[in-house]
């Protein structure tokens, strides 16, 4: 009772610092841009200080809170400022890219600014949080690098991408390209494609694995043993391995160019089952009893009991199938050479060839082939993690 | 065209495969041999117009302008109807081809290149054109005989000749003028090529002065203008070639002055394939260099291309390839093959499609229109192809090339049966050459041990 | 898990069923076992049809010579065919280049993302922003990692000449350097999965063992040698095999990038039993080549489970 009485007085001891460090990373901005398109170079001052300030004033006022042990506060305002800071930094790294192609000189300026502020930031405050994040954002930097220039050079037009040095911006952004990519490249129809058979895969994926893990798991049967090591032997078995007669088999039952000779391969896998069979055992045994007990059937003892039980291997193997699926290279490759049935990834190669003086349009079919996965990387980013830790195992 | 109903079998067979049982699939049987027949007539006894495909390889301009022909075939007369089918490209002609061999989804008249000419032969499943020649009294006295001679194997002319082209020389006159070279007194040997390069390099500022493309087909065009016969057996004409015949010293002179274009950092080099196949035409463009060597079948597409929006500093000038002057460049390009496994009507109907290609009016509006070599010496005169030539003076220079070539062995060019194999080998060792990995000769006598190898492996598995 | 007992009184009532259930029994017992046949049938099918009866049939393939045309015989020349493939230079090279881009590929991509991982595994503001983009490249395919990085190494297109690392022939096509631009493409494309699996790996690892480290004294990097490693070693040892099995299967970079070339230097197993099959139509030699890569990745994981199983930390 008596230390909460005593802390509260305290809170209100907000750290000086952490209000210096917002203070600067808010003004910095609102009083430097408006400045800048009167008088850059004093703008670009204020906005350079603001944010060194903010970094500064910021990290060092976490470090006297973190060692006064909690007894002040004023972390909020602190990290506030912080995270206000990290995006200025973003955003005059990015102006410097765009600067690069315009006006190297000043790009040059803002450049050296940012090192400044950023050493100055190492001093004033918590140097090796400083240097994590500055590490950390510039491995985020070359990571996302090769996409950023490839949406970028989407947006320009041939003779720009080829213009030295390199636009790092898109001023007045193409947006034609994407329309030419989506129908003159065929980019909508090898979408299509993909996502059918995609589907397909997936679903069928699931089905006969459920199906058949449930059968492992649940029933006794003879020779069950057997079947499930001749389950597991197909995964030492690389696709690849298989093409020569499979790609016969397909031609001999008229399945070149049609979904069915792309998806109907795939439709079952070994690890699927065995993913499914390790969740089905973990079904409570008295609950089997139980359903028993009701008169539920195998069947409806699946699909109402042991199914929803498994969802998150479902889920994963869902992802997964999906993201292979999509992937696939190799196979379609083999088996489909007309338009109507290509997938994407054979789409990408299609529209490289064809394109060679438009490579603004191939840049554009990347990123319209990259969209549908980088949904799902933001939407699903739980389930994929977990599908693909549980589904590296098969390749 | 002809369908087998598809073959159920695989699903049936997996119950015996599990318990490891192997399906023995028997051979097939040798399609008949015999003398090749042509039926002329078996289109009169046809009731109704026989509906033929023909499988081409031909893009933009060129496709429009085959479009056009066809439609003018097909209202000219009701006994045949041809439907144009695009395969894109030659690799993908061939390979659809070969597989159609074996599911019996074959054209009755297939447009294929030059280097595919012994491997249909092989194949057994095409009607030599000298078949209907012969039947038909069809009169070949027009033709340039370098390009009959190209299709004439055992003394047989397997394919009726149809886009004909040749390599030629593309360079910048603004270039050469800012260099203060003529650009009306364009290289005419290697050695110049090489004067020129220098002065290119030292007066126009260019990085380089000549696009190299890495191409197989350069070097047999080269030891076409030094008269060496490619391969051995006649240049695969009378026998079966079974050994290249390039390691000898005209080989190795081109070897060694690619190497040194190269070395001194006077040419620039680009792949046969891939994404950057067509870089030295942009090297042009990109102010690289001023000059390469490449087919006449890109000269429309490269003339629009270059000299217009980012290209448009490029002044395109086109000159007859450069090189020794002993023999001459061989016949590129395609030619339409009739299809044996055809019915005798299609087989017919496929003869007189091939047939009104090749009538003299056809072979120029289609050289016209498309810029490939007229095939015919009439064919000159008429006025499509005159307004054209007296137009653009540079689409006359691959057919003035042609005729001055002197008519050999050599110049009729090799007959091979893996000819990609045999070009990839070449490939292989000018990269390794210009790459600086080996020295002239060792990449030559490897190139013939490759070559030898890869031919001694197509004769076996034909043999 | 579950470990409930609660099956007892079943098994009590299992052993005192009345003998004339029997032929119930026995009916539900091939009722059960016609079911369990009739769910895992499915599946069966697919991988009869395109795995079991493929991978033995590539053992009778390999028997005949084939000509270059399916319409002509094929011809019985027995074990000829896997003597001449086996021992053909082109087939050494290509084994070659194929372990020496699974060695290029496989240690630096696990190193990369573990490297990633570590930084991205403690506690700071935005973290999961940092965590979302490092593992970005998980969304690229292999068609799309290709074209954007042909595309960064053009020459004349390409920034990658441009920041001066321009060899010539260009990179791509440059004997020494072909190999090593298609590693780094797909180093960056597996660098998202590499990453996630590592990440995982470090949040199944308890903290306390850390601060329990921590408390002893050791500094970061002794840490991260004597509890970190160990305790992750099977998630490095899983990445190791499977990555090994991923390098040894691919196809779409080498084939956008390089078609093998040049002079087969990235002329890697996948592509040559391709380029056997569909550009010299020659199904015998295919087969011998993939039996070959079924053999060799086998071999490859059996050996990784026992060296590196070895050596892996399992103790909880």
């Amino acid at each position: 009772m008596a230390a909460d009485v005593a802390t509260v007085p305290q809170a209100t001891h907000v750290n000086p610092l952490s209000v210096a460090a917002l203070v600067a990373a808010v003004a910095g901005p609102v009083v430097g841009v408006p400045l800048w398109f009167a008088r850059p170079m004093y703008g670009g001052v204020v906005v350079l200080l603001g944010f060194a300030l903010a970094l500064g004033f910021g990290f060092s006022a976490r470090g006297q809170i973190e060692m006064s042990s909690g007894r002040e506060t004023g972390r909020q305002l602190a990290d506030a400022a912080i995270v206000i800071g990290l995006v200025e930094v973003g955003a005059l790294v990015l102006t410097a890219l765009v600067l690069i192609t315009v006006n190297a000189v000043l790009a040059g300026v803002i450049v050296t600014g940012l090192t400044v502020a950023v050493l100055l930031a190492l001093i004033l405050g918590n140097a090796r949080l400083v240097a994590r994040y500055l590490l950390l954002t510039l491995l985020a930097a070359v990571v996302l690098f090769p996409i950023y220039i490839t949406l970028v050079n989407s947006l320009l037009t041939p003779e720009q991408i080829s213009r030295r040095p390199p636009s790092m911006f898109p001023f007045d952004p193409q947006w034609d390209t994407y329309s030419e990519a989506w129908s003159a490249g065929h980019m909508a129809t090898y979408l299509r494609n993909s996502f059918i058979v995609t589907i397909l895969i997936t679903v069928g994926q699931i089905v006969t694995a459920v199906l058949a893990g449930y059968a492992f798991a649940f029933l006794q049967f003879p020779l069950k043993r057997t079947l499930f090591v001749v389950f597991l032997s197909t995964l030492m078995v690389p696709f690849e391995v298989t093409i020569i007669t499979n790609l016969q088999t397909v031609d001999s039952l008229g399945w070149l160019n049609s979904y069915q000779g792309l998806a109907v391969p795939f439709l079952a896998t070994g690890f699927g089952a065995f993913l499914l069979r390790q969740a089905f055992l973990q079904v409570p045994r008295d609950l089997q009893d139980a359903a028993a007990m009701d008169g539920y059937g195998h069947l409806r003892f699946m699909v109402r009991v042991a199914v929803p039980l498994a969802r998150p291997a479902i889920a994963a193997l869902a992802v997964f199938g999906f993201l292979s699926a999509w992937n696939q290279y190799l196979w379609p490759l083999l088996v489909t050479d007309d338009d109507q049935y290509r997938t994407v990834q054979i789409g990408l190669k299609q529209l490289r060839g064809t394109q060679l003086d438009e490579i603004n349009v191939t840049f554009a079919g990347v990123i319209i082939a990259a969209v549908p996965l980088l949904i799902l990387l933001v939407f699903f980013q739980k389930q994929l993690v977990r599908g693909l830790t549980a589904g590296a195992v098969k390749g | 065209m002809r369908r087998c109903p598809s073959r159920l079998l695989a699903v049936p067979l997996v119950a015996g495969l599990l318990l490891g049982v192997v399906a023995t699939g028997g051979a097939g049987a040798a399609p008949a041999r015999g003398e090749a027949e042509c039926p002329l007539n078996a289109l009169e006894r046809a009731d109704g117009p026989v509906e033929i495909a023909f499988w081409h390889s031909m893009t933009r301009v060129l496709e429009e302008t085959l479009v056009a022909l066809t439609d003018q075939f097909n209202s000219s007369q009701d006994e045949v109807e041809v439907s144009l089918v695009n395969q894109s490209s030659y690799e993908d002609t061939l390979q659809k081809f070969r597989a159609g061999l074996g599911a019996g989804e074959l054209p009755d008249i297939v447009q294929l290149p030059e280097t595919g000419l012994q491997q249909v032969i092989d194949s057994q499943a095409i009607l030599p054109a000298q078949a209907c020649v012969d039947a038909d009294d069809f009169d070949l006295s027009e033709y340039v005989p370098r390009v009959t001679d190209y299709y004439t194997v055992e003394d047989q002319l397997w394919a009726m000749p149809f886009n004909v082209s040749q390599p030629i020389l593309y360079y910048d006159r603004a270039i050469f003028e800012a260099a203060g070279l003529d650009p009306d007194d364009p290289p005419e040997t290697l050695d110049e090529i090489r004067e020129y390069s220098e002065q290119i390099k030292a007066n126009a500022g260019y990085p380089y002065g000549f696009a190299l493309k890495i191409d197989a087909f350069f070097f047999e065009q080269l030891l076409g203008k030094a008269n060496v016969p490619y391969v051995n057996n006649g240049n695969g004409r009378e026998e079966r070639a079974t050994e290249v015949n390039f390691d000898r010293k005209a080989g190795l002179d081109i070897f060694k002055w690619m190497r040194d274009m190269v070395d001194d950092g006077l040419a620039v080099t680009n792949p046969r394939t891939g994404p950057n196949q067509l870089n030295n035409y942009l090297a042009l463009g990109n102010r690289e260099a001023a000059m390469t060597i490449d087919t006449t079948a890109g000269l429309g597409t490269v003339s629009q291309v270059l000299g217009e929006g980012q290209y448009a500093h490029v002044e395109l000038g086109v000159a007859p390839m450069p090189g020794p002057e002993k023999g001459g460049t061989i016949v590129g390009g395609g030619a339409v093959f009739l299809v044996k496994e055809s019915s005798p009507a299609e087989q017919a109907a496929a003869w007189e499609y091939a047939k009104f290609l090749n009538e003299p009016e056809q072979v120029a509006a289609w050289s016209a229109g498309t810029g490939y070599l007229p095939t015919r010496e009439d064919a000159i005169e008429l006025p499509a192809l005159q307004e054209r030539w007296s137009q653009f003076p540079q689409f006359r220079v691959g057919y003035d090339q042609l005729l001055s070539g002197k008519n050999t062995l050599a110049t009729s060019g090799p007959v091979i049966g893996d000819y990609l194999g045999v070009r990839e080998v070449i490939d292989d060792q000018e990269t390794a050459l210009l790459a600086g990995d080996k020295s002239p000769k060792d990449a030559l006598n490897d190139a013939k041990r490759e070559a030898d190898r890869v031919m001694k492996s197509y004769n076996d598995r034909v043999g | 898990m579950s470990t409930t007992d609660v099956a007892v009184p079943t098994t009590g009532v299992r052993t005192a069923a009345p003998a004339t259930t029997r032929p119930r029994r026995f009916g539900r017992r091939v009722r059960e076992a016609t079911l369990g046949y009739a769910m895992v049938l499915p599946s069966l099918l697919i991988f009869g049809a395109f795995i079991i009866y493929p991978f033995l049939k590539n053992f009778y393939l390999g028997l005949y010579r084939n000509p270059p045309f399916p319409n002509l015989p094929k011809k019985y020349i027995g074990f000829e065919q896997y003597q001449d493939v086996l021992t053909s230079t082109d087939f050494y090279n290509s084994v070659k280049v194929t372990f020496v881009f699974a060695l290029l590929t496989v240690p630096a991509g696990i190193a990369l993302g573990l490297a990633l991982a570590v930084l991205a595994h403690q506690r700071l503001k935005g973290i999961g922003i940092y965590r979302t983009i490092f593992s970005s490249t998980v969304a690229t395919s292999v068609a799309v990692a290709s074209v954007i990085f042909g595309t960064l190494m053009n020459p004349l297109v390409g920034l990658l000449p441009w920041l001066g690392l321009d060899p010539r022939p260009p990179i791509l096509e440059n004997p020494s350097w072909a190999l090593t631009a298609v590693a780094v493409t797909t180093i960056w494309q597996n660098l998202g999965l590499s990453f996630i699996l590592m990440s995982s790996g470090l949040q199944s690892i308890p903290d306390e063992m850390l601060e329990a480290a921590e408390v002893d004294g050791a500094g970061a990097w002794s840490r991260f040698r004597s509890v970190t490693l160990p305790l992750l070693s099977p998630t490095l040892f899983f990445a190791a095999v499977v990555g090994t099995i991923f390098a040894f299967q691919s196809f779409g970079q080498i084939d956008l990038l390089t078609r093998g070339g040049p002079i087969d230097r990235t002329n890697v197993l996948t592509y040559f039993v391709y380029t056997e099959l569909r550009e010299r139509n020659n199904p015998g030699t295919a087969a011998v080549l993939a039996i070959a890569l079924f053999a060799i990745t086998l071999v490859l994981t059996l050996i990784q489970m026992r060296v590196l199983e070895k050596r892996v930390f399992y103790g909880r």
